[in-house]
């Protein structure tokens, strides 16, 4: 396994060069960032000075091989706009996201599961419908509407819940469950078609046959032998609430690197979305990693290498 | 390798308990300031970038940092200046200042505010190394002498006529910590405004204090101002409506309409220094030739724009410049009838019926400025013209704008933070302004001359531009932006035209 997760690592380095190369070559097709960085009133001689300043007057070449060489030691410089280290600001907002996208996850895999186990359980019965229902509506809805929708029903009609960022747990919830209603859906749909497989093998049939208790059936037998696909669609979904939080963090005020992301793009602030870049990539590496290891843990029969 | 002795499969799921754990119970719970009687809570679109007044670029910085830091003169509600930390400016020739400071004042961390002070802040804002991004703001400013510890005398590079909006800008710094902590001063900024910094959690709030130590006028009215970052208008105005703030900005005009009548929510506003123009590129053609862009003008029907669109939450203009803009003659006029049968007339004239031409403009920058553009590529179609509407992210306009790259006609917002006339001409028309393709000696001529002048004559020159530009059809103003606020019913409050919300003024 060690040898695995050295190789793993070293994608995962790999992976961080390709996604810092592209989004080396976007940033310079977004256009001049001073615009952005200077009054109206400035000078000519003023842009170009804080072309100077910002080493954007290199050779591409130059500023490609110091961007690499700088990020490689974490350095990835001041932020444009805050002008402070751009990667403490993003590690500084990394923990709002986590929170979020694990709180997101936490509700959809508490929620997805028993009721994929349920509509597997009564098949084509009333539950079945209804979790169906479900399904089709977290994933037909987009998380933009749908807080949306949420602010207006729970924060400005009912009072419920506030419908901005902080305010403690409470203010936790409708981001959280906004967010992670599309993977509640997805993980509710695979958690019933991988019940309804596995509770139909022969092997289940023949611990059935011995007498053993159906909870015991049903989850040492079923649910452990149904669970490796769900871990695996767990742990991408985790990328995708990452790529979600963006959009629910705008939405809801939560003071997160999608926020921070979005902010950046818009300001033209490249250090500071490479610095986003940088951190999410990472997680997505690890988090996938930690998935494949998981699932192998899980069923001794998948082999890591 | 599943075999590895070291890494069972027990050690993991149990490790993965023990980390779900640690996450749910540890992961800190991020509270808030709540909202109370001598509280102030106002919800802006965005962050602020710092709290050093030498990073203020925007304005959600900006009035975040004017309760912090005092400024050497002051605008007024009207917009006039008044006085600040110096209760006088005494043009002493028409390149030499004296400012006499008022007596008392401090720093919240007990340093004097005295001329060493007003010096210190100068030459930090102009130093290489500061960075600033507004040192264009004060790099006309060749030299300061301290008189006394009360008065300063400020020369200038040439005649400047904006040498009071600058000091409006100028907001001080104490020199003795300010040096000591260097490019550090944001992380505990120290000011000798009504407030001082409580906390600063960015992209989640700026909590402010009254400044026990005040020397102005008045003690700060609130004891707290809390600033909260609301991109979402729906969760901005839900803000309101439940009590979570007192005053939230820039409500489109859409949102506003509808919360007209709601009693849970006044909606206040005023007219913005910003004015929307359809402007051309010089290089593109048509847009080269004066009698087109002057049908360009003639077809525009702005009150069709202003009651349609934007239902009603902008104001008309006659010229390039929002009514809060000083110096522009009363009698001034650089807009266009709206008369679609001379525009069509000459459009045919000019062979020009059918032809395909581009009209390109920002969207999602400013309150419907996209559908501004789609309006006005309609109002276009109907005397001829086959427009085609290309809105886009702003920086990629703004990009195209720059490299003279832009369509033959564009929708340009123009801002003012001077509210002075010749600057927003500089940025947009002067051969080396900022945001201008213009290429034009006699233009520039103008401009200078203007920029050297003062009193009535200067006046009477930015009148001779603004017959220019319309003469040449060089831009057509379409109208200026209202900028709309939802606040809590009780609240008393006039909104300001420079945009800033300024806490004591709010009752």
């Amino acid at each position: 396994m060690l040898t695995y997760l050295a190789r793993r690592s070293l994608l995962v380095i790999v992976t961080i060069a390709g996604v810092m190369t592209i989004l080396f070559g976007l940033q310079k097709l977004a256009g001049d960032p001073t615009i952005f960085l200077l009054p109206p009133e400035a000078t000519e001689a003023e842009r170009l000075s804080l072309l100077h300043r910002l080493g954007l007057d290199r050779p591409l070449i130059v500023q490609y091989l110091s961007f690499l060489a700088n990020a490689a030691t974490g350095d990835i410089g001041l932020s444009w706009k805050y002008n402070e280290p751009a990667l403490p600001i993003v590690l500084e907002a990394f923990p709002a996201t986590i929170l979020l996208a694990t709180s997101a996850l936490a509700f959809s895999i508490l929620t997805a599961v028993p009721l994929g186990i349920l509509a597997a359980l009564r098949r084509d019965t009333w539950v079945d419908t209804f979790a169906s229902g479900i399904a089709v509506i977290g994933q037909a809805m987009p998380v933009y509407w749908s807080g949306l929708l949420f602010i207006l029903l729970f924060s400005t009609t009912l009072r419920w819940l506030p419908s901005m960022g902080g305010e403690g747990w409470l203010a936790l919830i409708l981001p959280a469950v906004t967010l992670g209603l599309n993977t509640m859906a997805r993980i509710m749909r695979i958690t019933r078609s991988s019940m309804l497989d596995v509770l139909g093998q022969d092997y289940v049939r023949t611990v059935r046959a011995k007498g053993i208790p159906e909870y015991a059936i049903l989850f040492k037998h079923g649910l452990r032998n149904a669970a490796v696909p769900i871990v695996a669609l767990i742990g991408l979904q985790l990328g995708g609430l990452l790529g979600g939080a963006v959009l629910i963090e705008t939405v809801f005020s939560w003071p997160g690197v999608g926020r921070l992301a979005v902010n950046a793009v818009y300001s033209r602030d490249f250090p500071l979305v490479q610095s986003v870049a940088l951190i999410v990539t990472v997680t997505f590496s690890l988090v996938n990693m930690f998935v494949d290891v998981l699932c192998a843990t899980l069923n001794p029969q998948i082999r890591l290498n | 390798m599943a075999s590895n002795p070291d890494l069972t499969r027990r050690h993991i799921l149990s490790g993965l308990g023990a980390m779900t754990a640690a996450a749910t119970i540890g992961s800190p719970g991020i509270a808030f300031a709540q909202v109370s009687g001598d509280s102030l809570i106002v919800g802006q679109t965005g962050d602020i970038m710092s709290l050093d007044p030498a990073y203020r670029l925007d304005t959600l910085t900006g009035i975040v940092q004017k309760h912090l830091y005092s400024s050497v003169l002051s605008r007024m509600p009207d917009m006039s200046v008044g006085p600040g930390v110096a209760k006088s400016a005494e043009r002493l020739s028409p390149t030499r200042w004296r400012l006499v400071l008022r007596d008392g004042m401090t720093f919240s961390n007990g340093e004097p505010v005295d001329a060493e002070a007003v010096k210190y802040t100068i030459a930090r804002l102009n130093a290489e190394e500061t960075k600033s991004p507004i040192r264009s703001f004060f790099v006309n400013l060749k030299t300061v002498e301290v008189e006394s510890p009360n008065a300063v005398v400020i020369e200038t590079e040439a005649p400047d006529a904006l040498f009071q909006a600058r000091m409006t800008n100028l907001q001080l710094v104490p020199p003795k910590y300010t040096a000591g902590v260097g490019l550090k001063f944001n992380e505990a900024p120290i000011g000798s405004g009504p407030y001082v910094l409580d906390r600063w959690r960015r992209n989640e709030e700026v909590v402010l204090l009254a400044n026990p130590t005040y020397g102005g006028e008045a003690k700060p009215k609130y004891k707290r101002i809390v600033f909260r970052p609301v991109p979402e208008e729906i969760a901005r105005i839900s803000a309101v409506k439940t009590g979570a703030a007192h005053l939230v900005t820039s409500l489109s005009p859409n949102q506003a309409a509808s919360l007209s009548s709601n009693e849970d929510v006044q909606v206040l506003k005023v007219e913005s220094n910003r004015v929307m123009v359809v402007q051309f590129n010089p290089f593109a053609e048509p847009a080269t030739n004066p009698l087109f862009r002057r049908a360009v003008g003639l077809a525009i029907n702005r009150d069709e724009l202003i009651r349609g669109l934007m239902k009603g939450y902008a104001s008309p203009v006659k010229t390039i410049y929002a009514s809060s803009i000083q110096g522009v003659p009363a009698d001034a006029q650089g807009d266009f009838p709206y008369n679609p049968n001379e525009a069509r007339k000459i459009i045919e004239d000019l062979g020009l019926k059918g032809k395909e031409i581009e009209l390109a403009g920002a969207a999602g920058r400013y309150p419907l400025d996209r559908e501004t553009a789609l309006a006005v590529g309609a109002q276009l179609r109907r005397v001829g013209l086959d427009v085609k509407v290309r809105t886009e992210e702003y920086g990629s306009f703004a990009t195209k704008i720059k490299s003279n790259t832009v369509a033959p006609i564009f929708i340009q917002p123009h801002g003012n933070v001077w509210l002075d006339p010749l600057p927003q001409i500089i940025a947009f028309f002067y051969s080396k302004g900022h945001w201008s393709g213009w290429k034009e000696p006699a233009l520039d001529a103008m401009i200078d001359k203007a920029n050297q002048a003062d009193g009535p004559e200067r006046v009477a020159l930015v009148g001779q531009l603004i017959k220019k530009l319309r003469d040449d059809a060089s831009a057509v103003p379409l109208f200026a932006h209202e900028v709309v606020y939802a606040a809590a019913p009780s609240l008393k409050w006039r909104p300001r035209a420079d945009d800033l919300i300024i806490a004591e003024e709010i009752g």
